[in-house]
């Protein structure tokens, strides 16, 4: 999708148009589930119902390109995470879905998800059980959701020279992950 | 000799320059062109930007007419909150305004700073709630006491001379004298200052005139406790005029007549006509 194509269709989606409105949700949608699944599966498809929601309330004023119009969601989206996350540290336990723990990987076999790579949501998957929860927020906000160093950084308040680091951090670290698990498929020891 | 990885020790077989890192996020390195301990890693964000599978994209169309509802139905609620929030505003600026002008105009009003006639308003309006401010008349007085003082020396002279009344301090109500100016009262005025009235006002032993003053008495120390402060003193021989007069003051204001013996009194005379 060109980038007038993506104005032309904020706009009209801030007029109500349907059209427009599915189009933005085919182009964002995926990336913002896959998002929140990377930070928090449990919650994914909640909170990004309710990005949705918050975003169409508040669509007529946003003014902006198609960049900054991605930035806004994923603004959005880690937002109601936080939210969400507050409210869940309110209650006293937590439920988790059989869906939540069959999707999470064993943490001794990282390499054997990343040989098997195919599929989006087992990268998700991957990230989520190498990283920090810093470092994979900030690997994912710039891979999946196109961000630029600053953008990030205004995103989570951090200076960009930190959130360098981070990505720094974080690919050096799944790099580590994938080749002590791959070691260890082989059963060569360092 | 080498370890089991192949690499030497000390090597980094992860380093990672910043280039390098900025192209695997970016998706510029492709996983064959990305380093050899990184090519994994190249894969697993590429994997990430893959293209959405068809069931990730289950029920869009459901979705977006929710969504699309929910923009009009926001739409619609802007448009109706807006006048709204208009009209509040412009409510809450002009009690805004009314309050500052009723502060403005209640600390004139009890600062006595308002003209008479709305000050007579203010004072009627405020004592009926228990708050006593000046009122019009007080200030009407103090404005008349003041061209008083600055009256040249001879028109002074003459107008006590011939109408000992027109400016003689028993004229004035007592408010007058109380309110901070003296009008003139003898030759000690005539230099053009006034004492103030804290200290006309205050009861003045006839006997400090009339008694000559102690051997090595500063002539200030005289000047001090009469109602005029420097003709007297000026003119080198008016200690004893000065104090005079404040006998004289002091005799007359409570009486409320005139006081005959500033204009008659020979001794004034001299200290009067100093220059």
């Amino acid at each position: 999708m060109t980038t007038d194509d993506f104005d032309e269709a904020v706009a009209a989606a801030q007029d109500g148009a349907e059209w427009a409105v599915a189009v933005l949700w085919n182009e964002l949608h995926p990336r913002l589930l896959r998002f929140l699944r990377g930070l928090d599966p449990s919650a994914a498809e909640d909170v990004e119902a309710d990005t949705w929601l918050s975003a169409a309330r508040d669509l007529g004023t946003f003014h902006g390109d198609d960049g900054q119009f991605r930035a806004w969601m994923f603004t959005i989206a880690r937002n109601r995470l936080i939210d969400w996350r507050r409210r869940e540290a309110r209650r006293r336990s937590v439920a988790v879905s059989p869906e939540v723990l069959r999707e999470r990987p064993a943490p001794d076999d990282p390499a054997g998800l990343a040989l098997d790579v195919v599929r989006a949501d087992a990268a998700v998957a991957l990230v989520r059980s190498c990283l920090p929860r810093d470092q994979a927020e900030v690997i994912l906000l710039r891979v999946l959701g196109g961000l630029e160093v600053d953008e990030v950084a205004a995103m989570v308040r951090k200076q960009p020279g930190n959130v360098r680091v981070l990505q720094h951090r974080g690919l050096r670290r799944l790099a580590e992950r994938i080749a002590e698990g791959a070691a260890e498929r082989r059963g060569v020891t360092r | 000799m080498t370890p089991g990885n192949g690499f030497p020790s000390g090597m980094d077989r992860f380093a990672l320059d910043t280039g390098t890192a900025e192209g695997l996020v970016s998706g510029a390195v492709d996983v064959g062109d990305a380093p050899p301990e990184y090519r994994a890693v190249a894969a697993v964000l590429q994997a990430l930007r893959e293209p959405p599978e068809s069931w990730e994209l289950v029920g869009g169309p459901a979705v977006a007419e929710r969504i699309a509802a929910t923009v009009v139905a926001g739409r619609t609620e802007r448009a109706a909150t807006r006048p709204r929030r208009f009209a509040s505003r412009i409510r809450v600026a002009v009690a805004s305004l009314v309050a500052m002008g009723l502060a403005l105009s209640g600390g004139l009003a009890s600062a006595g700073a308002l003209p008479e006639p709305a000050q007579r308003v203010a004072s009627a309006v405020l004592s009926k709630v228990g708050i006593s401010v000046p009122t019009g008349d007080d200030e009407a007085v103090d404005h008349r006491s003041l061209p008083t003082t600055a009256v040249p020396k001879s028109t002074t002279i003459a107008s006590v001379q011939s109408n000992p009344t027109a400016v003689s301090p028993s004229a004035l109500p007592p408010v007058a004298r109380d309110a901070g100016v003296t009008p003139p009262v003898g030759p000690g005025e005539q230099s053009g200052r006034t004492a103030p009235a804290r200290e006309s006002s205050q009861p003045t032993s006839p006997t400090k005139g009339d008694g000559p003053s102690p051997p090595g008495t500063p002539p200030g120390n005289r000047n001090a406790y009469g109602t005029t402060k420097a003709g007297g003193s000026a003119s080198g021989n008016g200690n004893g005029n000065g104090n005079g007069n404040a006998y004289a003051y002091g005799k007359t204001q409570p009486s409320g007549s005139a006081s005959p013996d500033l204009s008659l009194d020979p001794s004034l005379g001299p200290a009067s006509s100093s220059p």
